[in-house]
């Protein structure tokens, strides 16, 4: 029976460092961060550099304390060993044992995890196979390129076949042969049902695999939702038409603003009144419209104009 | 934490040594020896190299004493197992000391490496937890020196024994004697590699700390042996030597550095009391008093308490093929009181046989030696006499044996052996045994020599110096 507690719960998480002797004065990385992330969901936490995302997912492993709040992973308390059994996680710069091959290191990273050895002669080439990592397994570490320790860094994240997933940067260094191959992976991971909590810098990628984001600014959540919800209309009207009259701007006379001709049509910005009126104008001339496409900001550009307005630049 | 985490724990601490490039470096160096002693077969006939040249210790022995007419074999025994015994030694040494200071230079990096940025995520995201992963890095250490003390010590012992044809069990003491005093250093090397993040720190502090260390006890040593001799200086009706309080706090300041600081130079002594009780088995005969023993008598002899070794003194008798004349050595221990002193023992004797005694010693003390014929019957009697003089004490071995018998190579060769398990202490040399430290250091000592209290106290300093890393590694946020 799948268990209807959710994947991830914070509740009022605030971490702060450098604190005195006292609890006075120090620097606020994560305030009161409260987020929920369901199981089977594929999450992405989204922020500028120096908002606090990391030292989020730092906490929720245990790798870092927690100064105010509560956070649980899988229904119990965060820093549990147990608890990370279940969980897999490929940090942002991680180094890997740099003494061991690939193969040693998955043995050893997935015997850490409480995986036997007979579980592990099947998955290790299994998630070798995954990654597209076999033929350099019985490679030192320290012999692979960046974009291999990427690749074998989530090999190890994977190996004891986690319920939740955490990847920091996950495509950071790897090709874009690679990076659609990550992307496979985490639909793959996501079809099994495992939930997988992304942090990373390309709104790209989050944008194409993420069901539902959050973004952080300055240790606080500002904004969360859906990709949908995050990247709301934006006026923008893209018309294809059969055929594209000469005369079309003409036509249109002064209606909406920011007129832009394609081959195939224009695009528009326009209120609910002047799409109308446009609709009523072209028909009347006889020009067959094709479609109408509404369009949206792409999530950097709306992650872009909110962290703006919220008087931080930098994206990460 | 199971079985499976475990395992994974000590694999990739072992992995963690092989890979090492110090390891592999020290592992040759410490090959070499065995390499050496391979080669050099220190055998009882003399010294080969790669079984090829010969070297005999008589010609050595005969260079040292031209004198010298016929080498006695317990010489050239004594002297191979003394050139094997300093050689061993000056490797250990070597061992000990610069192998600990190498080897925290080769390995202090594990702590830190593991604490770094990006490893530390992956490593301590893991669910085990910061002790055994702290702990796992220890063992390391531990696996590095393991490997090093068993490639050193294990193959100076197959060499001997293949080349030399020389086995000595206690050899292998030095394995877990090596691994103590490095164990001691490592963990300080943990616990400020935990501290401070830094490879560099965590080597120089330790190298630092080391020496003060050894200083710190040598101090206390010398301050222990000093308050040894008031004691008996008291104990003589003498006066105990007066000190100034500054003097005194400065000792009680050593005292406590000692009994809470750890004592890797007692695992030395410790494990060579060890090796000599595996190597020598005890003596035959010993009298504590007179610094005297007798190893084991040859085959065959037999031994006749005929009262007491002050009275009529103990015999050994060695049969007599034929029946009848036997050989015997009777020692015998009489006082100065009663006999009068060694000088007068000798020119009594020399004018009794009309000859010169020859002046020998007997490992630490001279004595003098008288060799004569006398009839008895019908048969020849060879005799020998050994006049020594310990203190207050008289020492007098007398050798009876029918001269046919005696001179025949065999018996003579059976009489040398016997002759060189003869070893009497110097009083000199009981005096500074008694007050040294080496000397007092036992299991049973009192508590400011007791080795149980030296290795409990050691390993306490282990222990909370490990505690302490972990109560920091709890507290690091990554």
């Amino acid at each position: 029976m799948l268990s209807t507690q959710p994947a991830i719960a914070v509740r009022g998480l605030s971490k702060v460092y450098g604190r005195g002797l006292f609890g006075a004065g120090g620097f606020k990385a994560v305030d009161n961060v409260t987020l929920e992330v369901a199981r089977g969901q594929v999450f992405g936490l989204l922020g500028p550099n120096g908002a606090g995302k990391t030292t989020l997912v730092k906490m929720l492993l245990g790798l870092a304390r927690t100064t105010s709040g509560d956070a649980q992973l899988l229904g119990k308390t965060v820093g549990d060993a147990h608890v990370r059994r279940r969980v897999g996680y490929l940090p942002e710069g991680h180094r890997l044992p740099a003494y061991l091959t690939g193969v040693q290191m998955l043995q050893l990273f997935g015997e850490m995890c409480g995986c036997d050895k007979p579980y592990l002669a099947r998955r290790v080439p299994e998630v070798l196979e995954l990654v597209g990592m076999r033929d350099s397994a019985k490679r030192k570490i320290r012999e692979y390129s960046k974009g291999m320790t990427q690749r074998i860094g989530l090999a190890q994240a994977m190996i004891h076949d986690p319920e939740v997933i955490i990847l920091d940067e996950p495509t950071d260094g790897v090709d874009p042969v690679g990076r659609a191959a990550v992307r496979q992976i985490v639909q793959n991971l996501k079809d099994k049902g495992s939930t997988v909590f992304i942090n990373s810098h390309l709104l790209q990628e989050v944008e194409l695999v993420c069901d539902r984001v959050v973004i952080m600014v300055r240790g606080k959540i500002v904004r969360e939702g859906s990709i949908g919800e995050l990247t709301p209309r934006n006026g923008r009207y893209s018309f294809e038409l059969a055929p594209v009259p000469a005369n079309l701007r003409v036509l249109l006379g002064d209606l909406g603003a920011g007129f832009e001709a394609h081959a195939t049509g224009f695009e528009l910005q326009l209120n609910d009144a002047e799409l109308d009126r446009c609709v009523d104008v072209l028909r009347g001339a006889g020009v067959s419209i094709r479609g109408i496409l509404a369009r949206r900001l792409n999530l950097e550009q709306a992650f872009i104009q909110l962290v703006k307005s919220q008087g931080q630049g930098g994206a990460q | 934490m199971n079985a499976t985490i475990l395992r994974s724990l000590l694999r990739d601490a072992y992995y963690q040594v092989v890979d090492n490039l110090g390891f592999r470096v020290l592992a040759v160096l410490f090959l070499l020896p065995a390499l050496f002693l391979l080669l050099v077969g220190f055998r009882e006939d003399g010294i080969w190299v790669a079984r090829y040249w010969h070297w005999d210790y008589s010609e050595w022995l005969r260079s040292a004493a031209p004198e010298m007419k016929v080498v006695p074999e317990g010489e050239m025994a004594k002297l191979r197992a003394d050139l094997l015994e300093q050689l061993v030694s000056a490797v250990l040494t070597l061992a000990d000391q610069y192998g600990t200071l190498f080897g925290i230079a080769a390995i202090a990096f594990f702590v830190p490496q593991m604490l770094e940025r990006g490893a530390a995520d992956v490593v301590f995201s893991k669910p085990v937890s910061r002790l055994a992963l702290l702990l796992s890095r220890y063992v390391a250490g531990l696996v590095f020196v393991g490997l090093l003390s068993s490639l050193l010590v294990g193959g100076m012992f197959l060499a001997l024994w293949i080349t030399s044809d020389y086995v000595d069990l206690g050899l292998l003491w030095s394995v877990p004697t090596l691994i103590y005093g490095f164990a001691i250093f490592h963990a300080l090397s943990c616990a400020i590699g935990v501290f401070t993040r830094s490879s560099i720190a965590a080597i120089l502090l330790t190298i630092v700390f080391m020496p003060i260390n050894c200083g710190m006890h040598t101090w206390y040593e010398r301050n222990s042996v000093g308050e040894l001799k008031d004691e008996a200086r008291v104990a003589a009706g003498g006066q105990p030597t007066e000190r100034d309080w500054r003097t005194r706090a400065l000792r009680a300041f050593v005292d406590v550095y000692h009994f809470t600081m750890p004592k890797g130079g007692d695992g030395r002594r410790i494990a060579a009391s060890l090796r000599k009780r595996i190597e020598r088995e005890p003596p035959e005969f010993a009298d504590d008093d007179l610094g005297l023993s007798i190893a084991a008598a040859p085959e065959g002899f037999r031994r006749e308490p005929r009262s007491a070794f002050h009275k009529e003194g103990v015999t050994w008798i060695a049969p007599h093929p034929e029946g009848g004349g036997e050989a015997t050595w009777r020692f015998k221990r009489d006082s100065v009181e009663r006999v009068g002193k060694r000088s007068d023992l000798v020119k009594q004797l020399k004018k009794e046989l009309n000859a010169d005694g020859r002046l020998v010693t007997i490992s630490e003390v001279s004595a003098n030696r008288f060799e004569w014929r006398e009839k008895r019957g019908d048969e020849e009697r060879l005799r020998r006499k050994w006049v020594s003089q310990i203190d207050d004490a008289i020492l007098i071995i007398d050798y009876d044996a029918e001269a046919k018998w005696a001179e025949a190579a065999e018996n003579e060769h059976t009489a040398r052996v016997f002759a060189a398990g003869w070893t009497i202490q110097s009083t000199a040399s009981r005096r500074e045994q008694a007050e040294s430290y080496d000397g007092v250091f036992a299991w049973d000592a009192p508590w400011r020599f007791n080795a149980a209290l030296s290795v409990g106290t050691t390993l306490l300093f282990i222990v909370g110096v490990l505690a302490l890393g972990w109560w920091k590694l709890s507290r690091i946020d990554f």
